[in-house]
């Protein structure tokens, strides 16, 4: 499938690597939910770098995926978002208000390390 | 010269990753920038799912288009289902009040230089799209 | 039509040679004779007289039309106006009208005819040539407009990882997007983590300013950029939420200087974080 779902220290790095369909996305929500319960990481970079499209259904799933890691102890931020698709979500009015985002994996991890584990077990109230 | 149309069955949700790929492809067939190419797929994406969750399923054509001086690509996504009852309903624009779209069809209008969409009840929905390339 | 043709034909050479006599007395046309070559002008002369032989004698009119079209342009970008080509066709009529009635004088029904088919002739080129002008005057204007709109680059890089985007008002929708797009290009390349957006320049807020600055600030936020908006007055916040723009979570500041300084602090912050110091003791990174 076009993606990958690797541990990092006490992350996940859940990177999508292609354009999904609607039943890929799905999948994804599953498998990064499941993982996040086996591993005990404390956070998930969803990495969509090298997505060229996110309308609204991507945006939707990937709104509750945060959502229900979140209800699973765990933060969950998304980077990557690319210039043309950051425009055009926000033209759909796609702005995935309750999620933190950062430029790249890199910024990403440096986020997560900047607000330390005291979050592992609280309920992420933004 | 390739042939400047693309076609594609709307079956699966696969089918519309498909249609949005030919779309990139003949944006830059035609030299339309990245964020032109970007907002038809997107629109695209919106308007056949559309199709495929409430339509049944259908075709998506692409195709070039010109008119005057302005080259662009032409989108029809059809499907033969349901219908829509109350189209301006349909197309009513939420989203400057901030609520959710439904069924993302004005978003896609947002998105394209020229939006028609035609629905019988019982019939079936076709929508077309036009988006130049410069 | 014939009639016009043949005594055109038959009066062809001379009536080249005062034309480009009377052209070399108009300044413009007299360097444009200069720098188009001989043999060259000789060539389209050549072309334009055989597609007007086609036109008149055989009705194949649209060789000739396209020409006319393709010259049009062509001299256009030499500067020739349509003032001079007035004045060529002019000269044209005046110079030929005399071998008409000399060749026709004793049937005044075709002599008027043969007039007629002159003016209606040259009336049809000019109007051609007016048509392609006007065309590659358009095209001009628009390519200048938009060497114009590139050359300046209004997002303006203050410090590492912050960026300036002052907004004006009365911004067309496509040079607002333009802006934008271009922001979340810097955003990327330069990695900034601020956005400053500054409303002085803007007199009155109206909803396609509002529009613009929400897009900007939410597309922004999805690449990891937080907007700080500046310059904005109290009535300007104020239209701003009555015209549904949500400020909620949005930092907006006094003027440009606080803006800078708030996100001087801001960006501080991160760079204690980089040299390994601890964070503030609530935790947040830069909300």
């Amino acid at each position: 499938m076009g993606t990958s779902i690797l541990k990092q220290r006490d992350y996940l790095i859940a990177t999508v690597q292609s354009d999904l369909s609607d039943e890929e996305w799905q999948q994804f929500q599953d498998d990064l939910v499941r993982r996040i319960g086996l591993t005990r990481a404390r956070a998930v970079v969803i990495d969509v770098t090298e997505i060229d499209v996110l309308d609204s259904y991507a945006a939707r799933i990937l709104g509750t995926t945060v959502e229900m890691v979140r209800l699973r102890g765990a933060e969950a931020i998304i980077v990557g978002i690319q210039p043309d698709v950051a425009f055009a979500m926000v033209q759909l009015g796609l702005t995935l208000d309750r999620v933190t985002m950062a430029l790249d994996l890199e910024d990403g991890l440096e986020y997560l390390d900047s607000i330390g584990p005291r979050r592992r077990h609280s309920i992420h109230a933004d | 010269m390739q042939t400047s149309e693309r076609r594609t069955a709307l079956r699966s949700p696969k089918d519309i990753v498909v249609a949005r790929e030919y779309a990139r492809e003949l944006g830059s067939l035609l030299g339309m920038s990245s964020i032109g190419a970007t907002e038809l797929a997107t629109a695209i994406s919106e308007v056949a799912r559309n199709a495929l969750t409430y339509g049944g399923g259908g075709e998506v054509v692409l195709s070039q288009f010109a008119e005057a001086k302005r080259r662009g690509i032409r989108v029809t996504v059809e499907d033969k289902g349901p219908g829509i009852a109350d189209i301006d309903l349909a197309m009513k624009d939420g989203y400057s009040t901030g609520e959710s779209l439904g069924l993302g069809l004005p978003g896609a209008r947002r998105l394209v230089d020229k939006f028609e969409i035609v629905s019988k009840v019982g019939m079936g929905t076709r929508v077309t799209m036009t988006k130049w390339a410069s | 039509m014939l009639d016009f043709w043949t005594v055109y034909e038959d009066h062809y050479e001379e009536l080249q040679r005062e034309l480009e006599k009377a052209a070399s007395t108009d300044p413009v046309l007299q360097s444009v004779i200069h720098q188009v070559p001989q043999h060259v002008r000789d060539e389209q002369n050549r072309l334009s007289f055989e597609l007007t032989r086609k036109a008149l004698v055989d009705s194949e009119w649209e060789p000739w039309l396209e020409n006319l079209q393709e010259q049009g342009g062509a001299y256009a970008a030499m500067g020739v106006s349509i003032p001079s080509w007035f004045r060529i066709v002019s000269d044209f009529r005046r110079l030929l009208r005399p071998s008409l009635r000399q060749v026709y004088a004793n049937d005044r029904d075709r002599l008027a005819a043969a007039i007629e088919a002159m003016e209606n002739f040259t009336d049809l080129a000019l109007s051609e040539i007016a048509t392609a002008y006007l065309h590659s005057r358009e095209e001009l204007i628009i390519q200048q407009q938009e060497a114009i709109r590139d050359l300046s680059t209004p997002v303006l890089q203050l410090r590492q990882g912050l960026l300036l985007l002052p907004i004006v008002g009365m911004m067309d929708s496509h040079r607002a997007r333009q802006l934008t797009t271009q922001l979340l290009h810097s955003i990327r390349a330069q990695r900034a983590k601020i956005v400053v957006l500054d409303l002085t320049g803007v007199p009155t807020v109206d909803s396609a300013v509002a529009n613009h600055l929400m897009q900007t600030v939410q597309a922004a936020r999805l690449l990891g950029a937080k907007g700080i908006v500046t310059g904005l007055s109290a009535e300007n916040a104020q239209t701003l939420v009555r015209l549904g723009a949500s400020l909620s979570g949005l930092n907006t500041l006094g003027d440009l200087q606080d803006g800078i300084e708030e996100a001087d602090r801001l960006l501080g912050y991160h760079l204690i974080r980089e040299t390994g110091w601890v964070p503030p003791s609530n935790g947040t990174a830069g909300d």
